[in-house]
């Protein structure tokens, strides 16, 4: 089976941004020209990240994502800060066709089901930003990795799919920014457990990198950041490797 | 003179991505569960995302599952992912349901078939078509359950998730059925959707 490229835009305020270990703004570009970009040189999917819930409670959501969804005919998924059934509902009114929650599914898992039962499983991918604490150890931090959950990374994993979510985007903490490769271990320990389709994000700067995941894993996405807002690789030297 | 396109409007589905795609194509988008505004159309889409249960239940709620029986005959029909499958006899889904029942057949999950990971979300290649389009064009695919139509004939075209052929499209008379979103497809999608209108 093949995987899919995804580009992973985090906008704060009209830019996007950038950072290392989910530290650090650097801006690099402007979000609307950085998708259509991505789009028309073939991207699979997108994923914006709303760094600072900034788009939601002004209705330049609405707006932001009318605008993309009118121009990028592949499927988008929006995240940051989404906490209850209502956020899930003005983001998929808005023109997402999935959404991102991370921090929220540990301090409220009863929120899984509400979405899951009225949306169904496919419109939530749960995000985990897991940080090595030890050989074949993960812990989860939430909210960009500043606060400690106590969780294991795997033993989340699991239950996140027992509760239902439709997806997993696991973020490597410690490769995150640093384009150094992907954190491999960690993807195939949570390719063992998950029993729903898995993203994998953080840590490519260059095609071997890519290779070398496909090689020694399988995941159904990969979510790319670095190396396309600094047109470090191009997206279509990333596919023919995805696919 | 812009075509009129119907999009049956029961509660569920992407709605701004289809609508979107289809303005983009340069029809006249109608959105509704009004017979007569739907009448004005030749084409009638029945998107969907989500649960069979909720999909079969909320069409009857608002009379737009007779209107799909009655109106099969007058106008052209495409049934889109979960659009598709409740054209079908019945579902698997949470429990059993019956569905449109305007194609004979059952509707399945992967998880019964293999044990992998599910839904199949990705770019999957068609197989076993005739549509003009190049060999390694994929579709954007985004489910957990597939259609078994019983007349193999009503194929238009299958697919595969971890070596298994399912089918990925249906064609019945003026009925098409696809379980890919072609307006997610990207370009090629687009164009394969008004193709699909147009011819």
């Amino acid at each position: 089976m093949k995987t899919r490229s995804i580009a992973r835009v985090d906008i704060k305020n009209e830019y996007v941004i950038k950072g290392i270990h989910l530290e650090g703004l650097r801006k690099v570009g402007n979000p609307k020209d950085l998708i259509q970009k991505y789009y028309k040189e073939g991207i699979k999917e997108i994923m914006i990240m709303d760094c600072v819930a900034s788009l939601y409670g002004r209705n330049s959501l609405f707006d932001f994502l009318k605008e993309i969804s009118n121009e990028c005919f592949v499927p988008i998924t929006i995240g940051g800060g989404l906490k209850t059934i209502n956020d899930v509902e003005f983001a998929l009114h808005s023109g997402a066709d999935k959404v991102y929650i991370n921090s929220e599914l540990v301090r409220n898992p009863s929120v899984i089901s509400e979405i899951i039962k009225m949306y169904g499983s496919q419109v939530l991918v749960a995000g985990i930003d897991a940080k090595k604490i030890s050989e074949s150890n993960w812990k989860v931090l939430i909210e960009s990795g500043r606060e400690e959950t106590g969780l294991d990374a795997l033993d989340w994993v699991a239950k996140l799919c027992e509760f239902g979510v439709g997806e997993i985007a696991i973020t490597s903490i410690d490769s995150e920014g640093c384009k150094n490769g992907f954190d491999i271990e960690l993807i195939n320990k949570v390719s063992q457990i998950s029993s729903v389709p898995i993203i994998v994000s953080g840590g490519c700067g260059n095609l071997t990198h890519i290779k070398d995941l496909i090689e020694k894993t399988y995941v159904e996405g990969v979510a790319f950041a670095s190396v396309l807002h600094y047109n470090i690789l191009n997206i279509s030297d990333i596919n023919k490797e995805l696919e | 003179m812009k075509k009129n396109i119907g999009v049956i409007d029961y509660g569920l589905g992407n709605i701004l991505s289809i609508c979107g795609a289809l303005e983009y194509l340069g029809y006249n988008v109608i959105f509704s569960n009004d017979r007569s505004s739907l009448n004005k159309c030749e084409t009638i889409i029945l998107p969907g995302v989500g649960a069979f249960p909720k999909g079969i239940n909320n069409l009857k709620k608002i009379g737009m599952d007779n209107y799909l029986r009655d109106e099969l005959s007058e106008r052209k029909l495409i049934g889109i992912c979960l659009g598709m499958q409740l054209l079908f006899s019945k579902s698997y889904e949470f429990g059993e349901h019956d569905g449109l029942g305007l194609i004979e057949g059952d509707v399945k999950s992967f998880k019964n078939l293999i044990d992998e990971r599910v839904p199949n979300i990705g770019w999957r290649k068609l197989i076993n078509h005739n549509y003009k389009i190049e060999k390694n064009t994929k579709f954007y695919f985004v489910h957990s359950f597939y259609v078994c139509p019983n007349n193999p004939n009503y194929i238009s075209a299958s697919s595969k998730f971890h070596n298994k052929t399912f089918t990925a499209a249906i064609k019945k008379d003026n009925m098409y059925g696809f379980q890919f979103h072609p307006e997610k497809s990207g370009e090629i999608g687009l164009e394969f959707l008004k193709s699909t209108i147009d011819n």
